[in-house]
């Protein structure tokens, strides 16, 4: 018995042995990117410690004094801070409720059209927006949607009609604000779903026909159920981003008359902290948005395993 | 085995040196520097010391120069004509290498900020945002100056009484009343002229209407040029601006605050230079609110956020009057007039001096005689070479060729006054008369001003009429912003976002719908006050000195 054991302890080390001589290699090649995120990502981590401190930029983060909680107690005083929380969330829940859905609708109906030829060209028109900048589409924007200037509006006016002030009034603004996102990007998204769709084992749907599903009753019953698990971690990973914005797309559209609902956290942080000079009050504001953006994307991963998916982790 | 060894090794050291390399501060960078400025002047000491000996010792030193862009022909910022002769004459007359750093003129604020957060930044610096200059100096970025007055003899010349502050030198604008340290110098704005009201002279003739000689006969002009938007050319603009209105409105605003303000309501209430909190101002916004539901006024003003559009439609012949910097109609660059007349051979714009208060004087506001601001940074190596540099450039007749050149290559004399040439070779000037390297003074300067007045007309494509007239109304009853000599600090933090959030609100105010101006002008105000405003306010009413 012992003897077998012992036996059985050699070979499993000699059997690691062999295999780390067979793949020593490949660990050293994981050195490199593990280097890259140390030195360039882990390390430059550590000046979060500025968030406690008064910043002296000729100082340095080490040597500033320590502040305590005073840049939280600051930012969470400032009515500037709070709206534009609520703006960033209000404009993210937005882009979830019109950009979520669309690029899975879009693709089952790209799926189902039968001339191959039309969907290429379909798809390749609607990925293009994707790669304009945020500047180019609000240039777009302003020359489409101006007051008076506009071609809408040229038309409108032309016609006998009121101009309608897209850019001007806060209410429409917020709605030009999501066309045009879903706009950009609807196309874009639709290519994860597509390689999802064409994931899915066809002899699924010769047997849904022979059972004698129709062509709705196939992508409600094979289709959908296929892509489900991508589009809950799309959904899990879109919920971890829903307090993070993105810098040029509100910057880009936002003007004078509408920094009510357009102001959010990224521009608040620019302007306040960065052209202010304020590093502390950026990185206090920065690390709160982190934080909350752990959260709901932990809790989004718990509630997926909850309902039987497989999470992000 | 070993060779694997080897290999982690090298791997974990080559770990150790980035960390280390990403860790450390911004002293590293100047350590190393320092140390290669030491031995370049041990080395070169030993070589000149026994030569010659009333020279001052070589030393090399780094220079910010503004970089405004390349198009149109111009050449590499820190390397041209100009700054080759820098060079050769500098090493000549004070022993100086010199190695010029750009910055872009666009980016000027945030650009100097990461070159002084990183320890990077030049031995001579200079910026017009006094509250990048405050916070550098709250946080011990500059060195003090007041040890090197005595080097400083020739700028002290050039710039002369404070006009501003009389019995005062202006080369201590920026001294510590308390402590009589001094942080930075400014330079002498040459030319402090403000702002002018331009109107399209062409269209008042062809309506058979005079020059506006007050506020409502200006108004009258623009709703004729709204009437008649068919005689005149369609899509008429009678008065166009962007959603900066406190600088585009400013000659109509300053007619409106009250004329009996006392001195000190007016110093303590300009906060980050903005009038919104003057008495009075309420009115000027109201008046323009009026104007815009009159549709007196572009409505998509409020969407430019700079000249681009404004001059498109300006040289498109739409629009009827506008305020801007005093001669911006007749500029060379970018040529309001030259491009109108492409388009409207006959087309004229005139400055005008409409907008009186309640006294009658048409009150406009003129520039500081204090312009940018030259400071050098406290990890300079050498601040002495620094200085010696500042008052080198203030010797006249070094900024007088940096600034005209060489005759017939650079200008020409006109009754033995120079009138500048366009130049189009190596020897084109980046910025108009070098104002970005003749930094002790923004403008030209001949040593009297009516030469320099002469000189500067002469520099113009258009008459010379516009421009002298265009120089008297700008002048008119104009008053420099106030200044008492305190010491500041609260705007700092705050400046940026007030700018902005100014500008929302004024735009905001100007497109209230009919009755609803007092509501949104009050919101603004509220929210402005909470933003910073109060802040400023109460610092500067602690700290204000009866001048009188």
């Amino acid at each position: 018995m012992s003897v077998n054991s012992e036996a059985l302890v050699a070979k499993r080390v000699s059997k690691r042995r062999s295999y780390f001589r067979r793949t020593w290699s490949l660990y050293l090649m994981l050195l490199l990117p593990l280097a890259y995120f140390i030195v360039f990502r882990y390390v430059p981590m550590t000046n979060i410690v500025m968030v406690f401190k008064n910043y002296n930029m000729f100082k340095g983060v080490w040597e500033s004094e320590w502040a305590g909680f005073v840049w939280f107690q600051k930012a969470f005083a400032s009515k500037d801070f709070w709206l534009s929380l609520r703006n960033t969330l209000g404009l993210n829940i937005l882009d979830l409720i019109i950009g979520f859905p669309m690029p899975i609708i879009l693709a089952l109906l790209l799926n189902e059209v039968v001339y191959k030829r039309l969907k290429r060209i379909t798809q390749t028109i609607i990925y293009l927006p994707h790669f304009l900048s945020w500047i180019i589409i609000s240039g777009i924007a302003f020359q489409l949607l101006a007051p008076k200037s506009g071609v809408i509006n040229t038309f409108l006016i032309n016609a006998g009609f009121e101009p309608i002030e897209f850019l001007g009034k806060e209410s429409l603004w917020i709605g030009t604000y999501a066309l045009l996102g879903l706009w950009k990007e609807v196309g874009w998204n639709t290519i994860i779903y597509l390689a999802a769709i064409t994931g899915i084992n066809t002899e699924l749907y010769e047997a849904a026909e022979i059972d004698g599903a129709g062509r709705f009753q196939k992508v409600w019953h094979v289709t959908l159920p296929g892509i489900r698990s991508t589009i809950i971690i799309l959904l899990i990973m879109n919920m971890g981003r829903i307090l993070g914005i993105e810098f040029d797309r509100p910057f880009a559209l936002q003007n004078s008359s509408v920094m009510k609902v357009a102001d959010v956290i990224s521009t608040y942080v620019y302007r306040v902290g960065i052209r202010g000079l304020q590093f502390s009050l950026t990185a206090a504001v920065g690390l709160f948005q982190s934080v909350v953006s752990l959260v709901f994307l932990t809790t989004a991963n718990w509630l997926a395993k909850k309902f039987g998916e497989r999470g992000i982790w | 085995m070993k060779r694997t060894l080897a290999l982690l090794l090298t791997c974990f050291m080559l770990l150790t040196i980035a960390a280390c390399g990403g860790g450390s501060g911004p002293a590293d960078p100047a350590s190393t520097k320092a140390d290669a400025a030491d031995v370049a002047d041990a080395k070169d000491a030993e070589g000149t010391k026994e030569v010659v000996e009333e020279k001052p010792e070589l030393a090399k030193i780094k220079v910010e120069v503004f970089d405004r862009g390349t198009d149109g022909g111009k050449t590499n910022a820190i390397d041209n004509y100009w700054t080759d002769w820098i060079k050769e004459k500098l090493l000549e007359d004070e022993n100086i290498e010199v190695e010029f750093v750009s910055v872009s003129r666009w980016e000027e604020e945030p650009q100097l900020s990461n070159l002084m957060a990183s320890g990077t930044a030049p031995d001579v610096c200079y910026t017009y945002s006094t509250s990048l200059i405050a916070l550098f100096r709250d946080q011990g970025g500059q060195t003090e100056l007041s040890s090197f007055m005595d080097k400083l003899t020739d700028l002290d010349t050039l710039l002369g009484e404070d006009t501003a502050l009389p019995g005062r030198r202006l080369i201590e604008r920026n001294k510590i009343m308390e402590t009589g340290e001094i942080f930075s110098v400014p330079a002498r704005r040459m030319n402090v002229a403000g702002w002018n009201t331009f109107i399209r002279k062409d269209w008042l003739d062809k309506l058979g209407l005079p020059l506006p000689e007050t506020r409502d006969d200006w108004y009258n002009a623009l709703v004729a040029f709204r009437d008649n938007a068919k005689t005149l050319g369609t899509d008429v603009i009678p008065f166009i601006m962007t959603d900066d209105v406190h600088h585009r409105a400013m000659n109509l605003i300053c007619s409106f605050l009250n004329a009996d303000m006392t001195p000190k309501d007016l110093w303590v209430n300009s906060v980050i230079d903005r009038y919104y909190m003057l008495d009075g101002a309420k009115e000027g916004y109201r008046y323009l609110n009026k104007m815009y539901l009159d549709g007196l006024i572009d409505p998509e003003f409020y969407l430019y956020k700079d000249d681009v559009k404004n001059e498109e439609y300006i040289k498109a012949g739409r629009v009827g009057s506008f305020i801007h910097n005093w001669d911006q109609a007749f500029r060379n660059s970018p040529s309001y007039l030259d491009g109108l007349r492409e388009n409207v051979p006959d087309g004229e714009f005139v400055a005008i001096d409409p907008f009186k208060n309640s006294k009658g004087k048409t009150y406009k506001k003129m520039y500081d005689a204090a312009g940018l601001n030259i400071f050098v940074p406290s990890f300079s190596e050498n601040p002495e070479a620094a200085v010696r540099y500042i008052n080198w450039l203030a010797k006249p007749e070094v900024y007088q060729f940096l600034q005209f050149g060489e005759e017939g290559k650079n200008h020409k004399l006109v009754n033995g006054i120079p009138a500048v040439t366009p130049t189009d070779g190596p020897s084109i000037q980046n910025s108009s008369n070098n104002i970005d390297m003749t930094i002790p003074m923004n403008g030209l300067w001949l040593g009297d001003q009516e030469t320099t007045t002469k000189a500067l007309a002469n520099g113009y494509t258009c008459d010379p009429q516009y421009i002298v007239d265009a120089m008297k109304y700008a002048m008119k009853d104009a008053e420099a912003t106030m200044v008492v000599p305190v010491t500041l600090s609260a705007a700092g933090p705050y400046t940026e976002d007030l700018r902005l959030k100014g500008n929302d609100g004024a735009c905001n105010s100007v497109r209230a719908a009919e009755g609803q101006f007092d509501k949104v002008w009050d919101e603004f105000i509220a929210d402005w006050r909470a933003s910073g405003a109060d802040e400023i306010i109460a610092e500067r009413a602690e700290k204000y000195i009866d001048m009188n």
